[in-house]
């Protein structure tokens, strides 16, 4: 009986200790205007070197100072293919740093690991990524990717076509056919005129 | 990873009792005189499965000590190999020793570096390799014994020799990785950087 109420106790404790530590993932002894210009100074190009695909991307940051937000627009050609923000919530003396990433059109967050997206910007899962993003910009340091998470590997195209950027230094390009290196669809056009390009959904309707 | 990485020393000890107690029994026997002994071994070669395509034995010549058999670098038929050490180098010579005991032969085996090399960057790259040392001694032994007991030579006898070379590699196989992860991640961040500064 005795062995019975310890394990429930045990339960209930590591249930808590679940709890608050998802609560509480991104908390960090930094007062709020201080981890907002960490945020500020965030090692993005190290986490784009890390998490790119085969295309060219580029990061437009919006700073909120009243709402210590910051939200990068992530841009190849003259579309943006991904969005995600940093929100600073203070919380007794420091702060929790709130991740935003927009929906998908089904619903899910865009980069969620179960996208798929013909020309995509950076290797899936993003979330956990960020987090690292976050924890960098905190501890005032570079972007480590060796400190990311295990995750699924990404067989999409995400990392063929890395793999094939990093190898023959050419990037893809987002006005391309998926896959297609900019050689080859140049190539295909001399000889067959314009090609089809395919286009992402990448964002889902914004809310009421 | 760290509690890979601490298991390390524990393999290391594991391997040295193992390379201990493998290096114990290196003294044999053989009814055979020291030069019938002698003139079973000469002339012949260790099989090329205990050196793979990157090494392959010479003859074995006589010596006044017993036999010696010259690794050189390379498939024996010199169809391939790395064209940066030239094929047929001489790298180490494996030697049985042979002492007359009684009615027979102690056999013993050796390894040495060949008159070119340097005898102290030798055993520098023994000491670099822990397992190789067992493994060369293990497959001289099993070449003089197959001949002088009138057997095929057994992979099965070097093999267990083989898998500890293998497993003292693997700290060395584990820094190479390392070392190979840094450069690459160097040359990444270089090709994606001078991507960036191309289209600029």
């Amino acid at each position: 009986m005795r062995t019975w109420r310890r394990g429930g106790l045990v339960i209930a404790l590591l249930a808590l200790v679940g709890c608050s530590k998802g609560a509480d993932e991104l908390y960090y002894d930094v007062a709020p205007d201080d981890a907002f210009v960490r945020l500020i100074k965030a090692d993005i190009t190290g986490f784009r070197d890390a998490r790119q695909c085969g295309m060219l991307i580029y990061f437009e940051p919006k700073e909120y100072d009243a709402t210590r937000t910051i939200v990068w627009e992530v841009t190849s050609g003259d579309r943006t293919v991904a969005r995600f923000g940093l929100h600073v919530v203070p919380k007794g003396s420091g702060s929790v740093i709130e991740m935003q990433i927009p929906k998908a059109p089904d619903g899910k967050e865009i980069y969620d690991g179960t996208q798929k997206y013909s020309h995509p910007a950076f290797l899936q899962p993003l979330r956990p990524t960020l987090r690292e993003l976050v924890a960098a910009a905190m501890e005032q340091r570079s972007y480590d990717w060796h400190r990311l998470p295990d995750m699924p590997v990404d067989y999409t195209i995400c990392a063929s076509t890395r793999q094939n950027f990093i190898a023959s230094g050419q990037p893809y390009r987002i006005d391309d056919p998926s896959g297609m290196t900019h050689e080859q669809a140049e190539a295909a056009r001399s000889k067959y005129g314009s090609l089809p390009v395919e286009r992402d959904d990448v964002f889902g309707p914004v809310g009421p | 990873m760290k509690n890979h990485r601490a298991q390390w020393p524990r393999s290391f000890v594991a391997l040295a009792l193992l390379t201990m107690l493998a290096a114990c029994d290196d003294t044999k026997h053989y009814p055979a005189s020291t030069d019938t002994a002698r003139a079973m071994l000469v002339g012949t070669t260790i099989p090329d499965i205990a050196f793979g395509n990157s090494a392959h034995s010479g003859p074995g010549e006589a010596t006044a000590e017993g036999v010696q058999w010259a690794v050189e670098v390379g498939p024996a038929d010199g169809s391939a190999g790395d064209p940066e050490h030239g094929i047929g180098d001489k790298v180490m010579m494996l030697k049985a020793k042979l002492v007359a005991a009684g009615d027979g032969t102690d056999l013993t085996v050796d390894l040495t570096p060949p008159p070119h090399v340097d005898p102290a960057k030798f055993k520098a790259l023994f000491d670099q390799h822990p397992g190789m040392d067992g493994m060369f001694r293990n497959i001289v032994q099993e070449q003089a014994d197959s001949v002088l007991t009138n057997r095929p030579f057994s992979y099965a006898n070097i093999s267990g020799s083989m898998a500890l070379a293998v497993l003292g590699e693997l700290p060395n196989i584990r820094q190479q990785l390392d070392e190979d992860e840094k450069v690459y991640e160097l040359h990444e961040r270089d090709t994606i950087d001078h991507a960036y500064d191309s289209a600029k």
